[in-house]
C-alpha cells in the first residue's frame, strides 16, 4: 500500500489533483438547498428558558422545589440518569428549586414565535426563524462544546467535527480562501478546542482555518515575520516555483508541493481582503453594530462570514462567549447580568446579519445555525440566581438555508428540563444542516472508520420548507 | 479492496462451494470457538440452531435462512460486518446450496489467523542480503525489476536523516563521496548509530507510538499525565544510545517499579503508564492505558471489547476486563527527587500498585486523584454504572493469542520503594531545605531593616528634570500603535493590556507588574522593550527606536515612590513576622532531625528507637507550638488588615477569623506520636503488571516483535509491512511480505531484541540505497519511497543547516511559546493536545493522543510557514554570512542547505535571480529552505 498523502487542498479547492477537495465522488446525494453555513456558538451554556424556551410555568413556582409543583414527574424522568455521562467523579447536582424567568418574553413577528426580551433585533426577524426546543446532550459540563461539534462526549475521543464532514462532503467554491473558517475565541483545548473544528480522520485538509478579525495578522505565517518588501517576495516565490519545477512532477506530491505554494501566494493576498471593512457603507457597518463598543467585535466577525460566504466559503464557525474571560454565557450566579451583557454583544449583529443576507439574496442559500452546548437548570443554582449546566433539554436556533420560516419545533416539559416532544440529539442538526446542503449524513463514510447511529444521526424533516 | 477481489476470485477456483464461502467469508467470526451474536456456522448442527436472533440456515427456505437475509442486505445487519459484500454469484451459490437443503459435506475449518501464531522463522529465499532476498522473490512473482542504487549524495543525506534527523554538513558529504574505500557507507552507518543524535530522532519515533504527552489540563490544574515526565523521554533517549533491548524497554516501562525498584533510572520508564493519568475518572484513564498498551505493543484493537465482543477477532468483551486487571491496582505518585524537596519543581512521577481507596481530595478538599477499586468487574455494554458484581476477573492475557501469561507473583519492596523519604539523598535534602529555609528569613529580615533604615533617612522625592510625559499623552498611543496587535481586548496576550496606566503596571501573567515606579531599568516593560529580558517585544514588529524608549523611561522614571511612611509601616510588619518565625524555623529543624534519627531507628528495629521516638514527639510538639504562634500572628495580622481596609471585605474577614481559630486551635499539638517523614506506599506490588510484561516479551508472543519491527520498517522504508500499524488482527491489513516481517521479527527475538542492529541489517539492504522517484504504487519496492521529512526533522535541518543547532540533551521540557526561538532540537519542546510548537503544527507534528504513524499533508500552510516564518527568514540569514567568503556561492549554498552540488539548471535560474544590484544573498538560501527537496526524504 502507499502511505497516505494528503494533498494541497485544505479547502483550497486544487482542480486537477487526485484527492482534490472537489467533494464526496459522484457529486451530491440529492439537489442542495444550501450553499453555506454560518454555524455561531455561544460558548457556556446559553440559558434556554431566557432566550427561545419561555417557561411561565417557572414564574407560578418559583421558589417552591420541584417536588413541591404538579410537575415534580421530571425528576424521575428515564432521561435523567440515562443520558448524561458525568464528567467529574461526583455526580451533579440537580437543581431543583425552581428559578423563576429573569426576564419577560412577547409574541414576536406573524409567526408569533415566542422569544425574551433580551433579543429585541432577533425578534424582529422572528419570522424567518426556525427554533428546534428539544435538543439534548450527554455531557453536563463544558466539553459537551466537543460533543455538540462532533456528536461524541469527549471520553470517547476526537471525531471529525461537523464543518469537517461538510468541508468533505462539498469540497470548495473559491480557490484563495480556506473553505471551513473559524472566527472569534475558539473552545478552550480542555473543552474540545480544535477539536471543534477538526477533520480528525477526514485528514488535516478539512480541519477549519482559525482567523483572526484583523487585516494585519489574520493567520500565522499570513505575512513575513522579517522584514521583506511585496515585490521582492512575489520575485522569490516565482523563483522558489521555477527551482521545484525542476523536479519530476510526474510524482504528484512534487506537483501538489508546486501548487501549495501557487495557494499559499493568493491566500496571502485574499485573506487579509476579507477582513478589511472599509469598503462596507455605512448603513451595513451599522447592521452589525461596528459602531457600537459592545458589539463591534462580534460584528466585525459576523460581517467578516457574510464576506467570506459572498466568496464562496461553505462553512463559517464564529465563536462567541470566551473573549474577555473564560466563562462566557456560563451563568452559575447573576444569570441576569450575565445574560444581559452577553445578548447585548450578539442581539444587534445577529439579526442584523440576517437582515443583510438577506437583502443580498443570500439568505435562502446560506444556513445559519446558533447553537450553544447545553441550556441552563430551571432550578437556581446557589443564592445568587443563577441557573446551573443543563443537557437534558435545550435550544437551537437556524435561519434560512431552505428552512421553514417563523417555527418552533419539538418540546421541552413545562418546566424546561427534559426535551419530551421531537427529541433530538445533537447530530440531528449536523443532519440537518448536511441534508440542505445535498449531503445526506449516512452516506458519509470513510474506509476503516466505524460510525455509529448516534454519529449519524437524522434530518430534522419538520423544519425543512 | 484488493483481498475482496482476490478472494472472491478463489470461490470460482473452488468449483463454487458454499462452504468454501462460509469458511472464507463467515467462519472468521462465527465459529465454535468465538460465536459471534451466538452463532457458529461450521456445522450443520449448529447452522440449523442458529445464534441469538433464530436459526440462520433453514434448509430450502432462503426467507426464512437469516444467513441469506442478511448476506444479501436485505435485513440489517448487513453482512460480511465490515467486509466487501459477497458477489452475486457466491449468493447464488448459497441460495442453491440452501435450496438442496445445506448439506455440510465436512465441517467447516476456520483458518488461525496468521498474526496469533507464534513467529517461525522461514528460510531465507536465496543468498545476499536476506532484506533483499525476501523482496526480491516478492518483485519477482510480480515482474518487476528494481531500480538502481541512488547517488552518494542522496544516499549520504537519507542515511543521515533517517538516523539522527539532521542532514550531513558539507565536510561530512565530501568525506563520504572521497571515500571509495569498501565499507565506506557501513562505517558511516555504525557512527551515526554511535551518535547521541539517533536517540533523540528514534526517541522521537518511539514517543508517538507510545503516545507520549507532557502534563496538561485547565489552567494550573493538572488533568491528564504528571509533570516531570520528560524524565521518560530522557530515559527512552538514553535507553536506545545505550543500545538497551526492546524487550528490556517494554519491561521496564510497565514494571519497573516491581522489576527494579530501587533504580529511580529505570523507574523513569513507566511514564509510559503514567501519561494516561486522568483526573476526573479512573475508568478513562485505565481505558487509555488499555489502549496505549494494545494498539502501540500489540497491534492490538482490543479496546473495541471494551462494550461488547470484538465484531472481527476472537477477542471476548471479559477479556478486555481480564486485561484491565492487569492494570487495576496500580496508581501514579510523584517521588522526591535528590536535590529538590518540592516535587512540584522535581520530581518523578512514577507507578506501583496501591491499595485499593476512593477518591483523594487535598487538604482544601480539592479532588485530586480518582478511587483506585478493589476488583476489577465487567462492564455491561461497557457502561461504568452497571459492572457486573457477581464476578470479580482476574488477570489474563487473550486465550486467542495462544501463550497465556504467568500467575502474578507477590513483589516484596525495599523500604526505599514504599517509604521513598527514607532514603539517604531525600532525608538530607529535607534537612537542608530546613536550613535554607532559615538562611532566607534572615536575609528578609535583614532587608527588611535595610528598607526601614533607608526610608527613615530618605531625602524627599521630585520628579526628575525634563517635560512631564503622561501615559494618556504620550505613551498610550506609542503602546496601542506598538503592541496593540497583541497586547488589547481583542487579544490580550499573556493577559497584558496596554489600555491603561492601570494595566501596564499591573502587567502580565508571564513576568507579573511591569513598572517599578521612578526605576524605569528595573521595570519590566523597559526590560522586555530592550531585550534584557526574553523574549524582546514587538515579538515581529521593529524594535522601539531610542526617542521612543526615552518617553516610556521618563514616565516610568517620573513616578513618585511609596511614600516612607509605608515602607516603614510594611517593614516593621515584616519584622515582627520575622520575630516569630525565625524561632519556629529554627525548633522545625531540630524537629525533623529528631524525627530522621526516630524514623531511621524505627525502620532498622534500633533498640533505641522507642526512646528516640519520644524525643522526635517532643520536638515535634515543641515546633508546633511555635509554628502555631507564628500562624496565630499572621492571621491577626490579616485579621486587621481586613478589618481596617476602605471597603470591608466579608469574605477575606472570614477567612481571616477562620485561619486564626485554626491556629489557635492548633496550639495544642499532634496528640501523640510524631508524622513521618514523607508517604508511604504498600510493601508489597501484586506483581500483575510484571507478569505482563513477561508475557508481552516472550519469545512465543505472537505479536510484540512482528508489531515493534513493522513500526521500524515503516520508518526507514515510508511504507509498513502491515499498512494497519495498530491492528494485525482479521479487520487489519495483511503483510505484503508475510516472510520477510516473520523472519525479521525471529531474527530481531534471537538477537536479544537489538534494535541497533535491526537498524543496520535495514539500512545496509541493497533495497535501502535504492533511488526514489516517480508516482504509483510501489508495494513491492521497486524504488525506494521518497516522503516528507516529519514536522522535527523540517525544524531540526533549518538550525543544523545554520550551524544553530544546540546539541544540548535531555532536561524539562520547553516553553512552546516563550522559548520558540530557543534552537534546541524539537523534541523537547512541550508537547500536549494543547500546546505545541506552531510550525511543527502545520507540518503534521506528532498527536500524543494517536501517532501510530505520521500523516504526510501538503497544505499551503507550510509553505507559508517555510517563506514567513522568522526561523526559515533569519537561518537563511545566518547561513548567507556563513558563506559571505565564498568564491562560488551558489555552489556553495547548494552543497550547505541540501547537502549536494548544484546542477546546472539551478544554477542558471540562481544566477539570473542574484542578478546585479540587490544582494539577494540570503533570499537565494531561503529559498533552497523552500526547495521541495528540503522538506523531503528521497
Amino acid at each position: 500500500m502507499r502511505r497516505r498523502t494528503l494533498l494541497a487542498n485544505l479547502g483550497m479547492g486544487v482542480t486537477g489533483m487526485a484527492l482534490s477537495a472537489q467533494g464526496v465522488p459522484g457529486g451530491l446525494h440529492h439537489t442542495a438547498k444550501a450553499k453555506h453555513v454560518i454555524w455561531i456558538f455561544l460558548e457556556g451554556g446559553l440559558s434556554h428558558l431566557e432566550s427561545f424556551d419561555p417557561k411561565p410555568e417557572l414564574n407560578k413556582w418559583a421558589g417552591k422545589t420541584i417536588a413541591e409543583t404538579p410537575h415534580r414527574g421530571v425528576l424521575d424522568a428515564p432521561f435523567t440518569k440515562q443520558n448524561v455521562v458525568e464528567f467529574t467523579a461526583s455526580e451533579r447536582k440537580l437543581m431543583t428549586t425552581v428559578l423563576p424567568l429573569q426576564v419577560g418574553f412577547q409574541k414576536r413577528g406573524q409567526s408569533g414565535l415566542e422569544i425574551s426580551d433580551w433579543w429585541p433585533h432577533v425578534a424582529g426577524v422572528a419570522d424567518e426563524l426556525a427554533v428546534v426546543r428539544s435538543v439534548w446532550t450527554t455531557d453536563n459540563d463544558h466539553a459537551a462544546q466537543l460533543q455538540f461539534h462532533t456528536g461524541r462526549h469527549i471520553f470517547q475521543g476526537y471525531y471529525p467535527s461537523v464543518g469537517s464532514w461538510v468541508h468533505y462532503g462539498l469540497g470548495s467554491l473559491n480557490e484563495n480562501l480556506p473553505s471551513f473558517v473559524v472566527l472569534g475565541p475558539p473552545s478552550p483545548p480542555h473543552l474540545g478546542g480544535a477539536g471543534t473544528y477538526g477533520g480528525n480522520y477526514l485528514g488535516p485538509q478539512h480541519s477549519g482555518v482559525h482567523l483572526a478579525s484583523d487585516p494585519a495578522r489574520p493567520l500565522t505565517y499570513a505575512s513575513p515575520e522579517m522584514a521583506m518588501g511585496a515585490e521582492e517576495q512575489k520575485r522569490q516565490f516565482e523563483f522558489i516555483g521555477a527551482l521545484n519545477a525542476l523536479d519530476d512532477v510526474s510524482d504528484e506530491s512534487v506537483r501538489a508541493r508546486i501548487k501549495s505554494y501557487e495557494l499559499a501566494f493568493r491566500m496571502q493576498a485574499a485573506v487579509p481582503e476579507v477582513f478589511r471593512h472599509e469598503s462596507e457603507s455605512e448603513v451595513t457597518r451599522k447592521l452589525y453594530g461596528l459602531e457600537q463598543e459592545n458589539t463591534r467585535a462580534f460584528g466585525q466577525d459576523l460581517l467578516s462570514a457574510r464576506r467570506l460566504v459572498e466568496q464562496g466559503v461553505r462553512f463559517v464557525q464564529v465563536f462567541h462567549g470566551y473573549r474577555t474571560d473564560g466563562n462566557g454565557w456560563d451563568a452559575h450566579t447573576e444569570l441576569k447580568k450575565n445574560h444581559t451583557r452577553l445578548c447585548g454583544e450578539v442581539d444587534g449583529p445577529i439579526a442584523g446579519l440576517i437582515r443583510d443576507l438577506k437583502q443580498r439574496g443570500l439568505l435562502d442559500e446560506t444556513l445559519i445555525v446558533i447553537g450553544t452546548e447545553f441550556g441552563r437548570t430551571p432550578g437556581v443554582e446557589g443564592a445568587r440566581e443563577g441557573r446551573d449546566h443543563h443537557p437534558f433539554g435545550f435550544s437551537v436556533v437556524m435561519a434560512g438555508g431552505g428552512l421553514k420560516r417563523g417555527v418552533a419545533h419539538g418540546e421541552t416539559d413545562a418546566l424546561g428540563f427534559h426535551a419530551v416532544v421531537d427529541r433530538h440529539y445533537v447530530t440531528d442538526i449536523h443532519a440537518t444542516v448536511l441534508w440542505q446542503l445535498g449531503l445526506d449524513s449516512r452516506k458519509l463514510n470513510v474506509a476503516g472508520q466505524q460510525r455509529l447511529d448516534q454519529d449519524y444521526g437524522a434530518p430534522i424533516r419538520a423544519i425543512i420548507a | 479492496m484488493l483481498r475482496a477481489v482476490v478472494v472472491a476470485g478463489l470461490f470460482v477456483v473452488a468449483g463454487q462451494d458454499a462452504l468454501k464461502i462460509l469458511e472464507a467469508r463467515c467462519a472468521g467470526c462465527h465459529n465454535a470457538k468465538t460465536q459471534q451474536g451466538g452463532l457458529d456456522l461450521t456445522t450443520r448442527e449448529a447452522a440449523l440452531r442458529g445464534g441469538g436472533r433464530g436459526a440462520a440456515v433453514v434448509p430450502g427456505d432462503l426467507a426464512g435462512s437469516l444467513l441469506y437475509q442478511l448476506a444479501a442486505h436485505k435485513r440489517e445487519p448487513a453482512m460480511p460486518l465490515g467486509g466487501a459484500r459477497l458477489s452475486e454469484a457466491e449468493l447464488g451459490v448459497v441460495a442453491a446450496w440452501i435450496g438442496k437443503g445445506a448439506p455440510f459435506t465436512a465441517p467447516v475449518t476456520v483458518a488461525p489467523h496468521w498474526a496469533f501464531q507464534p513467529v517461525r522463522r522461514p528460510a531465507v529465499p536465496g543468498g545476499g542480503h536476506p532484506v533483499d532476498a525476501f523482496l526480491e522473490a516478492e518483485r519477482k512473482r510480480n515482474g518487476l525489476v528494481a531500480v538502481g542504487e541512488a547517488d552518494r549524495y542522496t544516499l549520504l543525506r537519507r542515511v543521515y536523516l533517517d538516523l539522527t534527523g539532521v542532514p550531513p554538513g558539507p565536510v561530512a558529504v565530501r568525506a563520504f563521496v572521497a571515500d571509495t574505500a569498501p565499507g565506506a557507507y557501513e562505517r558511516v552507518v555504525d557512527s551515526l548509530l554511535a551518535s547521541p543524535r539517533y536517540g533523540e530522532r528514534w526517541g522521537r519515533h518511539w514517543m508517538d507510538v507510545w503516545r507520549y504527552s507532557d502534563w496538561y489540563g485547565s489552567g494550573a490544574e493538572i488533568r491528564n499525565s504528571q509533570p516531570h515526565i520528560w524524565k521518560w523521554r530522557d530515559w527512552i533517549i538514553e535507553s536506545l544510545n545505550g543500545n538497551k533491548g526492546y524487550d528490556r524497554m517494554v519491561r521496564e516501562m510497565l514494571a519497573a517499579d516491581e522489576m527494579a525498584p530501587g533504580d529511580e533510572g529505570a523507574l523513569r520508564a513507566t511514564g509510559f503508564l503514567v501519561r494516561n493519568w486522568f483526573l476526573f475518572n479512573r475508568n478513562v484513564w485505565l481505558q487509555d492505558t488499555i489502549e496505549g498498551t494494545t494498539a502501540g505493543l500489540l497491534g492490538l484493537t482490543l479496546k473495541c471489547a471494551r462494550c461488547h465482543d470484538h465484531k472481527y477477532d476472537p477477542l471476548a468483551q471479559e477479556d478486555y476486563y481480564r486485561f484491565r486487571a492487569y492494570f487495576e491496582p496500580h496508581d501514579v505518585r510523584l517521588d522526591r527527587v535528590a536535590g529538590e524537596v518540592d516535587t512540584k519543581k522535581a520530581g518523578l512521577a512514577r507507578v506501583y500498585d496501591a491499595a485499593p481507596r476512593g477518591d483523594v481530595q487535598n487538604a482544601a478538599g480539592t479532588f485530586i486523584n480518582p478511587a483506585v477499586f478493589g476488583e476489577t468487574y465487567l462492564f455491561v455494554r461497557g457502561d461504568e454504572r452497571a459492572p457486573d458484581k457477581a464476578r470479580p476477573l482476574t488477570p489474563a492475557t487473550p486465550p486467542a493469542l495462544g501463550l497465556a501469561a504467568g500467575v502474578p507473583r507477590v513483589v516484596e519492596l525495599p523500604v526505599s520503594a514504599y517509604y521513598p523519604d527514607m532514603r539517604a539523598t531525600a532525608q538530607a535534602d529535607l534537612v537542608a531545605a530546613a536550613r535554607a529555609r532559615i538562611v532566607s528569613i534572615e536575609g528578609d529580615v535583614a532587608a527588611a531593616r535595610e528598607r526601614m533604615e533607608a526610608a527613615r533617612t530618605a531625602p524627599k522625592w521630585e520628579r526628575p528634570a525634563g517635560a512631564l510625559v503622561t501615559f494618556e499623552g504620550a505613551v498610550k498611543p506609542l503602546l496601542e500603535a506598538r503592541c496593540g496587535g497583541c497586547h488589547l481586548a481583542r487579544n490580550l496576550k499573556s493577559g497584558f493590556n496596554v489600555a491603561s496606566a492601570k494595566s501596564v503596571i499591573a502587567g502580565g501573567k508571564k513576568h507579573g507588574a511591569a513598572v517599578v515606579a521612578g526605576k524605569s531599568s528595573e521595570s519590566v516593560l523597559v526590560r522586555i522593550l530592550r531585550g534584557e529580558l526574553s523574549p524582546r517585544m514587538p515579538l515581529n514588529g521593529p524594535l522601539l527606536t531610542a526617542a521612543e524608549m526615552g518617553l516610556v523611561a521618563a514616565w516610568i522614571d517620573q513616578m513618585p515612590p511609596p511614600e516612607p511612611a509605608v515602607v516603614i509601616a510594611e517593614a516593621e510588619a515584616r519584622l515582627a513576622v520575622g520575630e516569630r518565625e525565625l524561632p519556629a524555623a529554627r525548633a522545625g529543624l531540630a524537629a525533623l532531625e529528631a524525627r530522621v534519627l526516630a524514623e531511621n531507628a524505627r525502620v532498622g528495629k534500633a533498640a533505641d528507637a522507642e526512646a528516640l521516638g519520644v524525643t522526635a514527639r517532643a520536638a515535634e510538639r515543641r515546633a508546633g507550638a511555635l509554628l502555631a504562634e507564628e500562624n496565630v500572628f499572621r492571621a491577626q495580622q490579616r485579621l486587621a488588615e481586613a478589618l481596617r481596609a476602605e471597603k470591608l471585605d466579608e469574605g477575606k474577614v472570614t477567612a481571616a477569623r477562620r485561619a486564626l481559630e485554626q491556629a489557635v486551635g492548633a496550639l495544642d499539638g499532634p496528640k501523640e506520636g510524631y508524622t513521618p517523614l514523607g508517604p508511604q506506599y504498600p510493601a508489597t506490588s501484586t506483581g500483575r503488571r510484571t507478569a505482563l510484561a513477561e508475557w508481552m516479551t516472550a519469545r512465543e508472543n505472537p505479536l510484540t516483535a512482528r508489531v515493534a519491527v513493522n513500526h521500524i520498517w515503516l520508518r526507514h522504508f515510508g511504507a509498513a509491512l502491515v499498512p494497519s500499524v495498530i491492528d494485525f488482527g482479521r479487520n487489519g491489513k495483511r503483510p505484503t511480505h508475510p516472510l520477510l516481517l516473520d523472519w525479521l521479527a525471529a531474527e530481531f527475538m534471537e538477537s536479544g531484541w537489538d534494535m541497533k542492529k535491526l537498524h543496520r541489517l535495514l539500512v545496509t539492504s541493497a533495497a535501502y540505497k535504492m533511488q526514489s522517484g516517480g508516482g504509483g504504487d510501489n508495494r513491492w519496492y521497486g524504488r525506494m519511497n521518497a516522503r516528507r521529512l516529519e514536522a522535527e526533522a523540517i525544524r531540526d535541518s533549518v538550525l543544523a543547516v545554520a550551524g544553530t543547532l544546540d546539541g544540548t540533551m535531555g532536561g524539562p521540557e520547553l516553553n512552546e511559546e516563550s522559548q520558540a526561538d530557543v534552537p534546541r532540537r524539537s523534541l523537547y519542546f512541550r508537547l500536549t493536545p494543547d500546546s505545541q510548537l506552531t510550525f511543527l503544527k502545520v507540518f503534521d507534528g506528532a498527536d500524543p493522543t494517536a501517532c501510530f504513524a505520521r500523516t504526510e499533508s501538503i497544505v499551503p500552510q507550510q509553505a507559508l510557514a517555510l517563506t514567513n516564518s522568522k526561523l526559515t527568514l533569519e537561518h537563511a540569514r545566518i547561513v548567507a554570512d556563513r558563506l559571505a567568503g565564498s568564491r562560488d556561492f551558489v555552489g556553495d549554498a547548494f552543497f550547505r542547505v541540501l547537502s549536494r552540488p548544484v546542477t546546472a539548471a539551478e544554477r542558471a535560474l540562481s544566477d539570473s535571480y542574484l542578478g546585479a544590484g540587490t544582494d539577494r544573498r540570503a533570499l537565494l538560501i531561503h529559498a533552497l529552505f523552500n526547495r521541495n527537496e528540503f522538506v523531503t526524504l528521497r
